[in-house]
């Protein structure tokens, strides 16, 4: 129910150790954007920064057009969930779903009336819920979740999927216009996992709010965001939807995070004749044809040194009568049910990874289909992504973010040591 | 998402060929070199292995068995446990036989008594018109105030060195620590000077008494901040972002999770004043009005006095382990849970 702006927002911890750097983001009101990256890119110290749990060292965080740098996490109008629950152990169900409505204050607008009856004005009073209140919403909320039956135990007595329904009601009940999400699901075995992740897609249709929701594992960002915000060393890579970030992806770390198993990748050349451009594979000179092709055209791309990405499901098994096809032997072979995922090397000595769908393949196939087994791979051009030798960004992505490869601790290591040594 | 955007009700079909050129491919798969195709042609069957199977070890033949050996051990450890124990009871037992002598009142070079009875009991509350009555007010009193008072700052300072981080924690952390190890009666001169002028000694020990020890109370933080410490810290957090105050925060969330450690910094405010010895008989200045039971009973004993109130003394020594026992007793289980917190996660 309210937009989120972040404008130049940066976190310094201590003196040099930067967690966010320029951060800038409008998140639309009734959103679902997801934050993701590797552990210690920033994300949830950025939720944690509009949840104020944490100082904004420099920019402005706005909730619905209002700026709340300096607002207590209480009066900033968001609800958050924690990857540890973080329920009250000492309450039962119902009194850790029913905290947030003790503690809130419903304002009740009084007519002021004057001697003849006629209202003079309305004065707004602050009330508190009666129990009748609470005791309703938390019924609504319990029943949308399903823990009607454990209203009376205490959070100990509860598995961890049926913990994470408690916490995600109890920030329910609270009604604010975002919702903040920590990485709800990390803490749950895969199966409970992907079927929690199920349920707040559904969840998300109840809840009309905005949310926020914080996450290292792409299969989450991919399934339940609107709009994928894809974080690295505090600084944002790419803003996007999941197509779009599969498909287009801004730089080579944000090929190599979305989508699994890992993007392949080449070195190569990118070279043009007048027929269009060209990379030399493996011996094997692919035409870049279709889509890809007049891109290049259109931004009259220069000859360069690039890196070729290529989805390990992008590439198929093909023929020696392809004469595009680069033949490799198999190295290992994984069996997966739905899919066989190879390792193949190339002539060259590159290691790929292939998946191929099973489906289509007879028996027969999949038996032959083992190490030592040599096989042709080939892929269009349309499922090939350039990135820039030099800088690994997207050749056909405009200001992409420059992949940096700093290590921040080197600054840490000059200052000279301490003396004493901490107790504790 | 897809069906949202695919309204027209197209059918996707998919037969089997490589999704990503749309044109049915024959895949080639060549051997390795020496092998033919009819190896592969009967599936073989995936193997993972047999489970591994240890023949049971034969038990070797030893002069004396496991279980003798076992055996011998276990009677030495107990014989030496027992001689400990025995050590360290002696003391109570004499002093709870002695209250109970009637033939004599001063040393006496046995234990038991021949004559049995409560005239010491009666002796101690009547004595030089009930003073220890007075004694055990002072030290009850003492006891209760600091036991309160310890306690809120204790906790206070535990979990502000717990949760806040600002400027100088870590210093003023260690310093508590450090300053914490010094005896007491370093300051011993310098406080009496102080209540002296006060006048808070002599026969108002008791309240100068208070003072001192109200005064140092948060120095024991320590084992609350431990405690504190193991409460994830995100369940400050979802409070506060449920909308309480940091004062709703303790009172609503970490109070009552930190039952073990509120009782025990009770107990321990509470039992401190009961074996105080120096401050009290120093703050006192001999005027037997201002004594804890420490200080009283130990004037008991003195030269001149203990022929005639040994016994007194012995039971004096039993009626005030009376309340700590009972005290202890009740809360023990608290006590522990308090004391192991620190390291136990909860």
């Amino acid at each position: 129910m309210a937009e989120v702006e972040l404008i130049g927002v940066k976190k310094v911890y201590g003196k040099n150790v930067v967690a966010v750097k320029n951060f800038n983001l409008k998140i639309k009101d009734k959103e679902f954007v997801v934050f993701v990256g590797p552990s210690g890119c920033g994300k949830s110290t950025t939720l944690r920064m509009i949840a104020g749990l944490e100082d904004i060292t420099d920019g402005v965080v706005k909730i619905g057009g209002r700026v709340v740098n300096n607002l207590k996490p209480k009066d900033r109008d968001v609800s958050m969930v924690f990857q540890n629950y973080a329920l009250y152990p000492n309450y039962t169900i119902f009194k850790n779903v029913s905290f947030p409505l003790t503690l809130k204050k419903i304002p009740v607008e009084i007519p002021v009336k004057d001697k003849e009856g006629n209202v003079q004005k309305v004065r707004v009073k602050k009330r508190k819920l009666t129990a009748k209140e609470i005791t309703k919403q938390v019924q609504d909320a319990s029943e949308i979740l399903k823990i009607t039956q454990y209203l009376g135990r205490k959070p100990r007595e509860l598995s961890g999927g049926q913990k994470q329904r408690v916490a995600i009601g109890r920030a329910m009940v609270k009604n604010a216009s975002v919702f903040l999400l920590d990485e709800p699901l990390s803490n749950l075995d895969a199966q409970l996992r992907a079927e929690m992740r199920s349920e707040l897609i559904k969840l998300r249709e109840r809840i009309d709010t905005t949310f926020i929701y914080v996450t290292h594992d792409q299969v989450e960002a991919m399934t339940l965001a609107d709009r994928i915000v894809i974080m690295k060393d505090g600084v944002i890579q790419q803003v996007g939807t999941p197509a779009e970030l599969f498909d287009m992806p801004a730089n080579l770390f944000v090929g190599g995070f979305i989508g699994s198993p890992k993007m392949n990748t080449f070195k190569t050349y990118l070279d043009r004749d007048e027929r269009g451009y060209f990379i030399n594979l493996c011996g094997v000179e692919k035409r870049i044809t279709g889509e890809r092709g007049e891109a290049f055209k259109m931004k009259d791309v220069a000859p360069q040194d690039t890196i070729l990405g290529v989805r390990p499901d992008h590439i198929t098994l093909s023929n020696h009568e392809d004469p595009e096809a680069i033949p490799c032997v198999i190295s290992v072979r994984e069996f997966m049910g739905s899919s066989l995922h190879l390792h193949v090397t190339t002539p060259t000595g590159e290691e790929l990874i292939v998946c191929v769908p099973t489906m289509p393949l007879d028996r027969n196939q999949i038996a032959k289909l083992v190490s030592g087994t040599r096989v042709y791979i080939s892929f269009e051009s349309k499922v090939m992504h350039f990135f820039s030798a030099e800088t690994q960004v997207n050749l056909l992505v405009d200001d992409a973010p420059v992949v940096e490869n700093k290590v921040e601790t080197e600054e840490l290591t000059d200052k000279p040591r301490k003396k004493w040594r901490r107790i504790s | 998402m897809t069906d949202k955007q695919d309204e027209s009700g197209e059918v996707f079909e998919f037969y089997g060929t490589s999704p990503s050129n749309g044109k049915s491919t024959e895949i080639e798969i060549l051997l390795p070199e020496g092998k033919n195709a009819d190896e592969y042609n009967d599936l073989p069957v995936p193997s993972f292995g047999t489970i591994p199977r240890y023949a049971e070890e034969a038990p070797k033949k030893e002069r004396i068995s496991q279980k003798t050996k076992d055996r011998i051990g276990k009677i030495a450890i107990y014989i030496v446990l027992s001689l400990m124990s025995l050590i360290w009871i002696l003391p109570f037992v004499g002093i709870l036989l002695e209250s109970f002598r009637c033939e004599s009142t001063g040393l006496a070079g046995y234990l038991i008594p021949k004559q049995w009875g409560f005239d010491n009991y009666v002796r101690l509350f009547t004595f030089q018109d009930g003073i220890f009555l007075k004694w055990y007010g002072n030290t009850l009193m003492i006891g209760c105030v600091t036991a309160i008072v310890q306690t809120a700052f204790q906790l206070a300072t535990a979990y502000v060195l717990s949760r806040f981080r600002f400027k100088g924690r870590k210093l003023l952390m260690n310093l508590i620590l450090v300053f914490g190890m010094f005896p007491g009666f370093l300051t011993l001169i310098l406080l009496y000077t102080w209540m002296h002028d006060w006048n808070l000694t002599d026969a108002n020990a008791p309240y100068g008494l208070m003072i001192i020890y109200c005064a140092s109370s948060g120095m024991g933080y320590y084992i609350a901040k431990g405690f504190f410490d193991t409460i994830s810290k995100s369940l400050d957090e979802a409070a506060r972002v449920d909308g309480a105050s940091q004062m709703q925060v303790f009172f609503k969330i970490i109070l009552p999770l930190s039952k073990p450690i509120v009782i025990y910094s009770i107990l321990m405010g509470f039992m401190a004043p009961w074996g105080d010895f120096v401050m009290a008989t120093f703050m006192a200045n001999n005027a037997s009005a201002g004594y804890n039971v420490a200080a009283g009973l130990q004037w008991l004993i003195t030269d001149s006095m203990k022929n005639e109130y040994y016994t007194t003394f012995c039971a004096g020594g039993v009626v005030v382990a009376v309340p700590i026992t009972v005290l202890f007793l009740l809360l023990q289980k608290y006590y522990v849970a308090g004391v192991t917190g620190g390291a136990v996660k909860g």
